[in-house]
């Protein structure tokens, strides 16, 4: 191992390969800070380029960009309410609403932070682990993927807001919106009306792109918002400080660690990672009705956990062949074309090339840093921009991004008819967070809970009877009933406590 | 005079007219080719098409643009090229999937019929697996449990795929029992295999390989038609008495009614890029087994295919 580590920062530090990290980055920065671009793009169209390269060059590259986009999909998301990817989605809940009270500047800061760090505990601690994690992704089977995607869905309680019926109601949705398509199991097209384009189902990024951008552009025109400005100046002092982390190195840090363990299971992704972490974050914050209304530490747990997730996430996508999000699939596929085939071997067989990947994530990470302190200042200039120029120039970009995801006007209708969608909600104030979380995990719910109810012959006890998808569960109950368990606990002592005091007092008047 | 200047100049753009549909059809290609590929970018089967669109390159006048139409599992991107303008300008360079097996268990606005061919360029067997602590040491192990009440839990790519279905008549033809579990790709059924999640797969025998390497699993029978190099010692269904052939072919294609003369120029430069020493070594790479087929030779295959899968499907 040590002789693999040693050979692989003997080749990410030729100057070249730094050259191709500093290219690299700055290439997944760009593409994935502007709304309609996205980091899945830049890795596509990247890719071509790396075929002259040697394997170990190739690889050095794509990792600048898929760092680097990952993270720059939290700029947009910050800054237009456009998350580039499922999992910045939790990150726009705060940041958007920071950016409308003139904070973008410090939420960019600590997005910027906690990515890096994030990045940088995983990139490490796969360093160390990865060999012992590749085993352990094995046994999430489809049972465990059921437990654990369940519990992800607990979490539309919490992102509900002030009334928990909307929240319902908008999970629903969701969870519908997930069911059409050809069905998992039995291959049967459902809600799909006989437009043969919605046998794939409704696409994500283009419900994203309509749910937030689309309809938020729609929101300020209704405000007649066009002629003044998206946002206060802010008065404050722009220059990025370490420090700014500081007060939520906690939040980080377990952040990063719900990232790495989430990654590493197989067919997940970032996106519920980034919902775990934030919820975890605000049931552990001091100021939880903060969370939704532009929370630092909201910012730090999301972008933390997505950012933990990229490096870890290549665990499954590299031994299993299962790739976490569509960037991963695409960066997989550069991979075989320079001769690296996943398997369960490929630390053995290959470790030089697999630790050259995670020694250039460390440096990836290191260039995202520097060159984000640079670049923060020109993006966050962005909210100067008039509405009236700003808003037409967003939605352009947003329906040509849309466009691009199948090369097909469909996706443009999609994010349309949703833009309408986010819209009403935002009118009738019914929360898009729930339906967002349902989307994303309703399909991974469903597959596998038909899957294990296949495999126990349509026995629910096999949740119970296993040990992983038990604990999942008892997490589950407890996440679920615990606060309002504390909550009645409360009221109940403090009811008691003054009754109490009340029967002392008379007590002592009687003495008296 | 005036009309006299009319007739004049409306003849000589009906000849200049004449002249040119003529010269572009002899002169063909005269702007760039476009191919569609059904699928994302960076997956197996665009990198082939990439490949191959490259190598002809070398062999035809004008630069060949593949484009992504991905979405419904290779559908869309069908559908589009099968209604495309039959002028050679746009191709199709698909897997069998989509135009072999889905049109018989979805509604979907085409058939092997909308296409004619140009080129075969690979293909991949299926094959069955299991772990290497399973008791079925061989197929004939496997086929013995007919006559037993042993469930197999068995797991592949997706339902309607070329893998289901060489489950499927296997499954029929031998009354084994069994639980179907459909898993999205082919990598996650072998890793629920690998994790002890089902007790058999089916699935492309070159995905396999690295854990077959690593003494994880253990190949019982190929479904392709005769026994392949890549896979020493391992027999074919055929070699065991079961009639079951079953392939994945990859194949550049063109709108039905696309002339002859034009199709007959682009099979000759796509005939050459796909027999090139290059082409070749790369579906190596891509676990493929290269079998270059012209127009006629693969869609004989496509409809033979068609039929095949059509009758397993709908049983």
């Amino acid at each position: 191992m040590l002789e693999n580590i040693l050979y692989a920062i003997s080749v990410v530090f030729l100057w070249q390969n730094i050259v191709l990290i500093l290219l690299g980055t700055a290439i997944g920065m760009v593409f994935g800070a502007l709304p309609g671009l996205t980091v899945t793009l830049a890795v596509t169209l990247v890719l071509p380029f790396t075929f002259d390269l040697s394997p170990e060059s190739g690889i050095v590259l794509l990792t600048g960009v898929y760092c680097a986009g990952t993270y720059a999909g939290s700029i947009s998301a910050i800054l237009i309410n456009t998350p580039g990817t499922p999992s910045s989605v939790a990150t726009a809940w705060d940041g958007f609403p920071l950016t409308r009270k003139g904070r973008s500047f410090e939420a960019l800061s600590v997005a910027l932070h906690a990515s890096v760090l994030g990045g940088l505990i995983s990139a490490v601690a796969l360093i160390f682990f990865a060999p012992m994690l590749a085993k352990a992704a094995l046994a999430f089977g489809p049972t465990e993927r059921f437990a654990l995607t369940f519990f992800g869905l607990t979490i539309i309680s919490r992102v509900s807001g002030n009334s928990l019926t909307k929240g319902l109601i908008s999970a629903l949705f969701g969870l519908l919106i997930a069911t059409v398509g050809v069905d998992p199991i039995m291959g049967v097209p459902r809600f799909s009306f006989n437009t043969f384009y919605l046998y794939g189902g409704v696409g994500m990024i283009e419900v994203f792109i309509g749910i937030f951008a689309v309809a938020e552009i729609f929101n300020q025109i209704g405000k007649r918002a066009v002629a003044g400005v998206l946002s206060k100046d802010d008065s404050r002092r722009k220059i990025i400080r370490w420090n700014a982390i500081v007060p939520h190195y906690w939040t980080v840090i377990k952040s990063s660690v719900i990232g790495i363990v989430i990654g590493v299971i197989p067919g997940t992704g970032g996106s519920i990672a980034s919902f775990i972490a934030y919820d975890e974050a605000k049931r552990s914050s001091k100021e939880p009705d903060n969370f939704g209304k532009g929370s630092l530490e909201g910012i730090a747990a999301s972008e933390s956990a997505n950012n933990g997730v990229t490096a870890a996430t290549l665990i499954p996508t590299l031994t299993l062949g299962i790739p976490g999000n569509t960037v991963a699939a695409i960066f997989l596929g550069a991979l075989l074309i320079h001769g690296l085939t996943p398997g369960p071997q490929l630390f053995e067989n290959q470790g030089g090339l697999m630790y050259t990947i995670m020694i250039s994530f460390i440096l990836a990470n290191v260039a995202m840093y520097i060159q984000g302190r640079f670049a923060l200042k020109s993006f966050d200039k962005i909210i100067n921009i008039p509405p009236g120029i700003l808003l037409p120039i967003i939605l352009t970009m947003c329906l040509i991004g849309a466009y691009t995801i199948s090369n097909s006007l469909n996706s443009v209708i999609v994010a349309l008819v949703f833009g309408c969608v986010g819209y009403a909600m935002i009118k009738f104030e019914y929360p898009t967070a729930p339906m967002v979380i349902a989307i994303i995990l309703g399909g991974m719910v469903e597959e596998s809970m038909r899957q294990s109810l296949i495999l126990s012959d349509g026995s629910a006890m096999i949740f119970l009877t296993r040990p992983i998808p038990l604990v999942f569960f008892i997490l589950t109950v407890f996440v679920t009933f615990f606060p309002v368990v504390i909550q009645q606990w409360r009221k109940w002592r403090k009811t008691a406590v003054t009754r109490n005091l009340k029967s002392f007092r008379e007590n002592s008047k009687d003495s008296e | 005079m005036y009309e006299k200047l009319m007739i004049a100049s409306i003849a000589t753009a009906a000849t200049i007219a004449a002249v040119s549909m003529a010269s572009s059809q002899a002169n063909f290609p005269n702007k760039p080719i476009t191919v569609i590929v059904p699928y994302g970018a960076g997956g197996g089967t665009d990198t082939t098409g990439r490949f191959l669109a490259k190598e002809a390159e070398k062999h035809l006048s004008q630069p060949i643009a593949v484009i992504n139409r991905s979405g419904a599992s290779g559908t869309v991107g069908t559908a589009e090229a099968a209604a495309a303008a039959p002028d050679g300008y746009t191709l199709y360079f698909g897997a069998s999937d989509a135009l072999i097996t889905t049109p018989h268990s979805l509604k979907v606005p085409y058939s092997v019929d909308d296409f004619r061919g140009i080129v075969g360029v690979s293909y991949a067997p299926s094959s069955i697996a299991v772990r290497t602590d399973s008791p079925w040491e061989t197929l004939e192990d496997l086929l013995a449990e007919k006559d037993t009440d042993t469930v197999i839990d068995r797991g592949h790519s997706g339902v309607g795929g070329v893998h289901h279905t060489l489950l499927k008549t296997l499954f029929l033809e031998t009354g084994i029992k069994f639980r179907d579990i459909p898993f999205q790709g082919g990598s996650k059924a072998i890793a629920a295999l690998r994790g002890g999640h089902v007790d058999l797969i089916g699935g492309t025998p070159g995905a396999m390989l690295a854990s077959v390497d690593a003494g994880e699993t253990r190949i019982l029978a190929l479904s392709s038609p005769e026994p392949l190099d890549a896979f020493p010692g391992v027999p074919t269904f055929k070699e065991k008495g079961l009639d079951i052939v079953a392939t994945v072919e990859w194949y550049l294609l063109a709108p039905n009614d696309t002339p002859d003369e034009v199709v007959a120029i682009l099979e000759e430069a796509f005939l050459k890029a796909a027999s090139s020493d290059e082409f070749k070594a790369f579906t190596v790479t891509r676990k493929q087994e290269s079998l270059v087929r012209n127009g006629e030779e693969i869609m004989a295959k496509l409809r033979s295919d068609s039929e095949f899968f059509g009758e397993i499907i709908n049983k």
